[in-house]
């Protein structure tokens, strides 16, 4: 049986997952809250993405995500699961979660590579070689725990936990590919190194 | 208040369910999927950031070698240096198998001057070149790379091909296909090449110009192709400019479908709809009854399951499926003859 939500979640990976970083940013910058609750909102957020009918008609995805995590975010204010009113440092920027294309989309390619190689590099040895027979050597399940000699079991642990490391250079620790010697002209500060020049602005006349 | 998951919690397991959809889940294990899946609202959430994240990792096959930790990692300086031919680690990792496979699909000739990437029958392809440019192929695609050019020039012997190019030094990418030449500093589009039928190139990103050489001292022809914007080109005709015309989003959709293993059709007569599943399998789909043939059909099918087509559509035109072999029929119900 084909994995459910494919066709989502190949959108999903080209046009927002690149995003998550900055939009955590963006929330911990404009609402102070929490990490575990940037987290639920981050899910909630790709679930109502994953839920959606139809995204062809969408033409910005990244302002897209960002405003849907918006909403999620006054939602869970509304039923105050969150956070008390008082923590939201403003609301108004909120609403701005629109700008000019992002000038570093250009570079975003390159940017993404080096986010997968500091995710590979992160990885165990044995995750990492499942990794990669799996995702680059195009082996099934089977032939890796083959090639391995692991329980097909096992292999099938190691790909979710190699799902985490991936994971981990989107989520909390954020841009963690800064920590990547060729990136040492990036900012060390993840917020910064997300924060597109607009959103700081925003920021700074306020 | 029963206390709530943790979105770490929801992560972990997100990730072992992803994990399992990736090689197939039986009837028994989506059941579970789906019941997990309404325990929580978020828990749907971090599945798909999973698979997208899986899906988003398959740019690793540009990086050519296994990254080591940091401490180890090779001194190795330009990834253009020539290819060492000491057996490194992933030779020794993946055997014979990792080179081949590195380039996802069947890597049948490498004559020095381009080497050839296969999709069999039935089969969707997706890879990643040096320069970053994601290709996608169709079911029985053939594409050839010229071995000089970085990755940058491509000819589409056969098939359908899905190109999505970023810009890479001040080289354009370029396929060939037929008797034209599609060239884009960056850009996507989609490019048909199936034999008889005319040339059809999609452009969803970037600019594409499309040339024609007529021989050594004719005159170049080119048009451009704008995003949102379709070529379409007969075999053996002269190019011109109203050989673009636009397409609309959900046209798009459509002629881009094959992308998830998916044939859509808008209005097609099933007579030529049925034709569009020869391409992914042995099955061949019959359509008995004439009248049947002329019905006009819409809907998003899987290309591999053409029994499952023909049954869908038999029954909302009032028919009947039957295989026999490889072979489905599609006819009128018979008369009650009991």
């Amino acid at each position: 049986m084909q994995a459910p939500y494919l066709a989502r979640s190949r959108w999903l990976a080209a046009h927002v997952l690149p995003h998550e970083p900055a939009m955590r940013a963006w929330i911990r910058r404009t609402t102070q809250i929490s990490d575990s609750d940037i987290d639920d909102i981050v899910q909630e957020t790709y679930a109502i993405l994953a839920k959606l009918e139809s995204v062809e008609q969408i033409r910005d995805p990244k302002t897209y995500a960002f405003q849907v995590a918006r909403s999620v975010f006054l939602q869970g204010l509304r039923r105050s699961k969150i956070v008390p009113i008082g923590s939201i440092a403003d609301l108004a920027a909120l609403g701005e979660a629109d700008d000019a294309p992002d000038p570093e989309q250009q570079t975003h390619g390159k940017r993404e590579l080096q986010r997968v190689e500091a995710a590979i590099q992160d990885m165990p040895t044995q995750v990492r070689k499942v990794f990669w027979l799996r995702r680059v050597d195009g082996l099934s399940q089977r032939e890796t725990a083959k090639q391995l000699g692991l329980a097909e079991h096992t292999v099938e642990k190691y790909s979710a936990r190699g799902l985490k490391f991936l994971l981990a250079q989107f989520g909390r620790g954020g841009n963690a590919a800064a920590k990547s010697s060729k990136m040492q002209d990036t900012a060390q500060d993840p917020v910064v190194a997300d924060a597109k020049p607009s959103n700081a602005r925003t920021r700074n006349s306020q | 208040m029963p206390e709530r998951e943790t979105a770490s919690d929801i992560e972990d397991a997100a990730n072992l369910w992803a994990a399992k959809a990736e090689r197939g889940l039986t009837a028994e294990d989506r059941r579970q999927l789906d019941q997990w899946l309404e325990g929580d609202s978020r828990r749907l959430g971090a599945f798909v950031r999973a698979q997208a994240a899986w899906i988003h990792a398959e740019r690793a096959v540009a990086l050519g070698t296994m990254p080591e930790t940091e401490s180890t990692l090779p001194q190795e300086p330009a990834h253009n240096a020539p290819r060492r031919r000491t057996p490194d680690r992933r030779m020794i990792l993946g055997g014979g198998v990792a080179l081949a496979a590195a380039f996802a699909g069947a890597y049948v000739v490498n004559s020095g001057r381009y080497r050839t990437l296969e999709s069999g029958v039935g089969e969707i392809r997706r890879l990643v070149l040096k320069c970053g440019t994601v290709l996608t192929l169709d079911t029985d695609t053939r594409v050839d790379i010229s071995a000089s050019s970085d990755d940058r020039r491509l000819e589409l012997v056969r098939g359908k091909l899905f190109v999505d190019a970023p810009r890479w030094r001040d080289r354009p990418l370029v396929v060939k296909a037929g008797g034209l030449v599609l060239q884009t500093a960056e850009g996507a589009f989609g490019v048909q090449n199936l034999g008889k039928t005319p040339i059809v190139a999609l452009v969803t990103g970037g600019t594409l110009i499309a040339s024609q050489s007529r021989g050594m001292f004719g005159a170049k022809q080119a048009v451009t192709v704008e995003k949102d914007h379709a070529l379409t080109f007969a075999p053996d005709t002269l190019l011109a400019a109203d050989a673009v015309r636009s397409v609309a989003a959900a046209r798009q959709a459509q002629l881009l479908a094959w992308r998830d293993g998916m044939l859509s059709f808008g209005g097609e007569r099933l007579v030529d709809a049925v034709r569009a599943f020869d391409r992914y399998g042995p099955v061949r789909i019959v359509v008995a009854d004439p009248e049947l043939a002329r019905q006009r059909i819409t809907g998003l099918f899987k290309a591999d399951d053409p029994k499952g087509f023909a049954i869908a559509i038999a029954a909302s035109l009032g028919g009947v499926a039957e295989s026999q072999g490889e072979t489905i029929r599609i006819s009128a119900k018979k008369s009650v003859s009991a």
